[in-house]
Formats: C-alpha cells, structure tokens, sequence
C-alpha cells in the first residue's frame, strides 16, 4: 500500500521576495514522469515540506495552464515558514499534493469575474485569475481588487503592473489609511469601503474573496447590497491542518473537513456552517 | 450457534499455541497498580480481574508515536524513504467487546478516500479474541450506544463464561477460524449453548438496565450548537486531554519532524482537540481558544459529526473517560442530560 504522507522532491527554481517577510518559490519536480503528468485545477493546496522541520499547507499559487512547475507563496511565521525562507535556488524541498477542491472554472465561462483579495490571500486568486486571462476569450470582463495593509505589504507586484497595463482587465489597487507612500497612485481605505465606492456590477458576475477573516465578514455584506447572491460569491477557508488528507482531524468545521471539502466554498455553503472558525 | 466450549484452565495452551504459530500476543496485564495491554509470553501474566485495561488496545492499530517517513541529508542534499512498518500478527486476548468495536470505528477513517496504509497494514495483522464482559462497571454504558456485552462486532473469537470457568468459544472471522483450528484439540463442547449464553447475557444486562438510550442525543446536538449548556456543563474541564488519550476512537494526530544533522524522521503522534494549539492558526487566531468550545467539539464529533459522515457514533460506551477524568466530568451524565432536554423541549 502507497504512503500516502511520502512527499515528492521539488528543486527550488525561483526565490523571489514579494513583500517583507514574504516570499514566492518556483518549485520543479526533481522526478521527470512527476514533472510531466502533475495536474491540478486552481484553488488545490499542498503541503510544502522543509525536511527537519515539518510541513506546511498553502495553495498552489500559479495556475494549472502553465505546465512544469508549481509556485508557491508564504508568510515566514514560524517553525517550517522561516525554515522555508532560509531555502535558496537549487535547494529540494518537499511537496505533496494537490488536495481538497478547486474553483469551478467552467461554471463560470461567459460571466464577469470580480476578484476581491487582500494581503497574503492574493496567492490563491493569482492561480485563478491566470488560469483565467490564460483563456481569456471564455469569459467576461474581469476586475480586480485588491488591498494591502502597506504598499510594501503587496505581493505580486510585477504582475499587478502587468494586469494593470492589460485592457482586458479593470485592477483596482488600494492600501490601508497609513499605508500609502508619497507616490501611491492607488486607492487608500479597506477593501470593504473601496467595493462600496467602486459598485461593480453584480449581473451575470462572480465574486471571488480571499483576505483575512476580518476583510472577509465586512465585504459579505457589501457584496449582498450590491446584488450577489450567496452562490455566487466564493471564498476559501485555511484552518489548521496536518495531514491534507481527511485523517488527523483538526481543519474541521462541523462535519466539513476543509483539508476535503473545501478549500473553496459558496457563501451559501459557508452560511450553514456552524460558528465555528 | 457453535457449541465449542474452552475452560479456562486451557487458555495457557491457547497462549502457547498462538505463540508457536508466530503471533504475537497482548493481553491485559497488572503493572504499576493498573491494568494496561501487554505483549505475554505466558497466561500466568493475564490479569483476569479487571474488566478494563487502562490504555485502550488503539495503540496497536494506531501508536502513539510512529515514524512515517525517514531522510538523509549530505552534501545539501536529501533522500526521503519509507520506513520498515513494523506489525507482527497480533492476537488481542482478553479485549472487550467495546474495544473490539471501536477498531470497526477507526476503520471508517483510515479508508474513506485515502487508505491510510500504516493503520491497514496493522490492523490487517490483528485478531481480537475479546472476552463478554460478565459484569460490566459503573462507567460503562456500551448499550447506550448500540453495543453489548457480548457484542460481536470487530471480534475474531468470543469467548464468553457460560458456566464457571468454562467459556463459549465462537469464532465470528476466518482468522478466528484459523486460531480456532490451532487449539482444535482443548475445545469441548456444552450442551444447549445458546440458552446458557441468553442467560449469560441478561445477567450482564441487569447492570446496564439503568444506562439510558441516548437516541435523541443527535437530533439535538443538529440544532444546539451554540447552548449555554456547553459552558455550564464543562466549566470544570481541565483541558488535560485524558479523555482522548485513552478513548479507543479517539483518532486525532500530529504530524512533526524530529531530526538532526545527519538525518531525521517524520513522525505521526496522538493529539488532542482539547489543546488550545490543535486549532490554533499561524496568524494567531484561533477558532477553539475557550475550553468549552474545545469540549464541545469532542461530544459533536462523536455524536454528531462522525455520524453524519460515517453512520456510525465515534463512542464504544467503554467509559475510560469517565472513570479517569481527573475533575469527574461524566460524558455519561452530559449526553443523559442531553437526551432529557431534547425530550422534553
């Protein structure tokens, strides 16, 4: 029988620092057959190991239409993220998955996206939002919003220049009140008061959020006046998790196993959920 | 119905016997004041007076620690390898019909999906040869959940006294029919077995009759989420985790690296979801920082959460929690509580 917890080996390609703290990695399987038969839809996670010190969830951040490799994007915060950090090009790391579920792209073919992300929770609306201007003629218009506490706080910053210079996509950048520098062009205020200010259009569109539990419970609201409904809206929950893989107990929420069920869920879906997270 | 009886004068040659066939054999043994199981190597070790060993026999389907990967480092290099799992043909002697059940329980999670192959391979290892409980405990409430007994889930062989020191010896698996086949030469047979048995079994009834169904107990943990019964109920917990260390369902764990320059290990240990840090987030936010929330997550997840995923309750009515909750808290008398409320609501 398979060892279900065995990670594969993944050379570390690309190191980039996306924010303090913050850093990005191209990940290549070491094991070629793993190279060229890997698939995973946008929205799956893994668990990202540094041998000596332990594994660690996070989604996968670059989207399946790009073959080859995997990218991947953390905060260092603890024992296995500041171990993470200290990794540089060429070093192996361990990875398996990819686990739990994913955003269902081709229900949303033909309509407007709105992604809403903040922070660190850009990563895993950067695999959709790819995945999506990769076969751009499929869907409608796309708007992105997207908020950090500081400037310095965003992640990603090359390729917010890049979706900003697209005429395909409508991005609106905005920081915390505080966290602007003298040459900021964006929008300062939360991401909840931005939405307001900005009113997209709720009609035949999506909404994808991904932020931290506060930006999440005052942009529901906001998405509610503006006309979506609960199926409409998308998010993802991280909670504690282990082992990935429906065992050891700890991502639940009710009889919802994240690690499974979820990453991604409806609003609706959410609504049903106990309080409990 | 079998009519094949063993005495108990016998059990050393079925001990024997089992141990010239390869297996190894755990039995309850008394060590330190308690009873825990045990790896024998003769029936003289068996303590035959306590009902139940401490620990639970979980730990020889599911350790407490285990290795389950190990690795190498050298010149900035790494190479990660299975490890030798290690699971001896084991027969459980003497476990009760609850502890028996409960590795039926385990079953559910360690396959849905993933086959969770270090579990498997162990269990696939075990026989159970579980002993009827003649007369169960005060802490015991194995009929409020579904079980008995004499109940026959998840055992290999039962054994049950039907008459002084002679014990109905039937064999409910292939395995059991295998160790049957070992000691074919000890068994004797009794008449009207099945009587005797009925008889038996009220006997060890008449000290359950007061344990109540708890079949309402579900059907109001599905609306009572947020209670102030949870705080009241719980306020005394200790948050020490016994409760989950010894339950033979309890199946929550940890996965950590332990290593040094040269190498290391992977390893996967019990946890307990009435730890603060079980669900505690990197950011810092932590969705069970209280304890009654922590309580209620264990009474949810076996009462109602386990059900509704897996149809079956994630409890065995062994009551090991009760009996060694250092503050009393009774989950007897919680989910008794419980089945008062939703009947009279």
């Amino acid at each position: 029988m398979e060892n279900i917890y065995k990670p594969h080996l993944v050379r570390i390609e690309q190191k980039k620092q996306e924010a303090p703290d913050t850093y990005s990695f191209r990940l290549v399987f070491v094991d070629e057959k793993m190279r060229e038969n890997f698939q995973f839809r946008a929205g799956q996670f893994g668990e990202y190991s540094v041998f000596g010190y332990g594994e660690s969830p996070f989604c996968i951040a670059s989207p399946p239409t790009r073959k080859g490799y995997i990218e991947c994007c953390f905060r260092a915060v603890g024992r296995v993220t500041k171990a993470l950090m200290d990794k540089e090009e060429g070093d192996y790391i361990g990875f398996r998955g990819p686990y739990g579920n994913y955003f269902p792209i081709e229900k949303f073919y033909d309509k407007n996206l709105l992604f809403i992300a903040g922070g660190i929770a850009l990563p895993p609306l950067r695999s959709v939002i790819w995945n999506v201007l990769d076969l751009r003629e499929r869907f409608g218009e796309v708007t992105i919003l997207y908020g950090a506490r500081t400037v310095a706080d965003m992640v990603y910053k090359n390729e917010l220049q890049l979706w900003e210079q697209r005429p395909d996509v409508k991005l609106i950048q905005t920081v915390d009140p505080g966290g602007e520098t003298p040459d900021w062009k964006g929008k300062v205020g939360l991401v909840p008061h931005v939405l307001k200010e900005i009113s997209p259009q709720s009609e035949n569109t999506i909404a994808l959020v991904c932020g931290p539990p506060i930006m999440i419970k005052f942009t529901f609201p906001v998405l509610k006046d503006l006309g979506f409904s609960d199926e409409v809206v998308y998010t993802t929950l991280e909670n504690k998790m282990k082992c990935g893989l429906g065992k050891c107990g700890r991502c639940n929420i009710g009889n919802i196993y994240v690690c499974k069920d979820g990453p991604v869920f409806t609003l609706s879906q959410i609504n049903r959920m106990p309080p409990d997270f | 119905m079998t009519n094949s009886v063993l005495k108990k004068e016998n059990f050393g040659k079925l001990v024997d016997a089992l141990l010239g066939a390869g297996w190894r054999v755990v039995a309850p043994v008394k060590e330190a004041k308690k009873t825990w199981f045990r790896e024998i190597k003769s029936i003289d070790e068996m303590d035959w007076e306590t009902l139940l060993p401490t620990n639970s026999p979980k730990e020889f389907l599911f350790p407490r620690t285990e290795p389950i990967l190990q690795y190498r480092f050298s010149n900035n290099q790494v190479t990660v390898e299975d490890v030798d799992l290690e699971s001896p043909k084991t027969a459980i002697l003497g476990s009760r019909p609850c502890d028996a059940a409960s590795s039926e329980i385990l079953k559910s999670i360690f396959s849905w999906d993933y086959q969770e192959s270090f579990f498997w391979e162990r269990r696939n290892n075990i026989a159970f040869i579980s002993i009827a409980c003649k007369s169960p405990a005060t802490t015991c409430f194995c009929t409020s959940v579904g079980l008995s007994p004499v109940s026959p889930v998840g055992s290999d062989i039962l054994l049950t006294e039907i008459e002084p020191d002679v014990f109905l010896f039937e064999p409910l698996s292939p395995v059991g029919e295998e160790i049957a086949a070992l000691i074919a030469q000890e068994l004797g047979t009794t008449e009207a077995a099945e009587e005797k048995k009925r008889e038996f079994t009220e006997n060890a009834l008449k000290d359950l009759k007061s344990r109540r169904a708890l079949d309402k107990v579900k059907s109001w943990l599905d609306e009572n989420f947020e209670n102030p019964f949870w705080q009241s109920a719980t306020e005394h917990c200790l948050g020490c985790g016994i409760c989950t260390f010894l339950c033979p369902t309890c199946h929550c764990f940890d996965i950590v690296d332990e290593s040094n320059y040269f190498k290391g290990e992977r390893r996967k240990n019990w946890d307990s979801c009435q730890f603060a840090n079980f669900t505690l987030h990197a950011s810092g936010h932590n969705p069970r920082e209280m304890r009654f929330k922590r309580y209620r997550q264990r009474i949810m997840h076996k009462f109602k959460y386990f059900p509704d995923r897996f149809d079956k309750i994630l409890c065995v009515g062994c009551g090991r929690c009760i009996q060694y909750c250092p503050v009393n808290l009774d989950i007897y008398e919680i989910l008794s509580t419980i089945q008062t409320m939703a009947t009279t609501s």
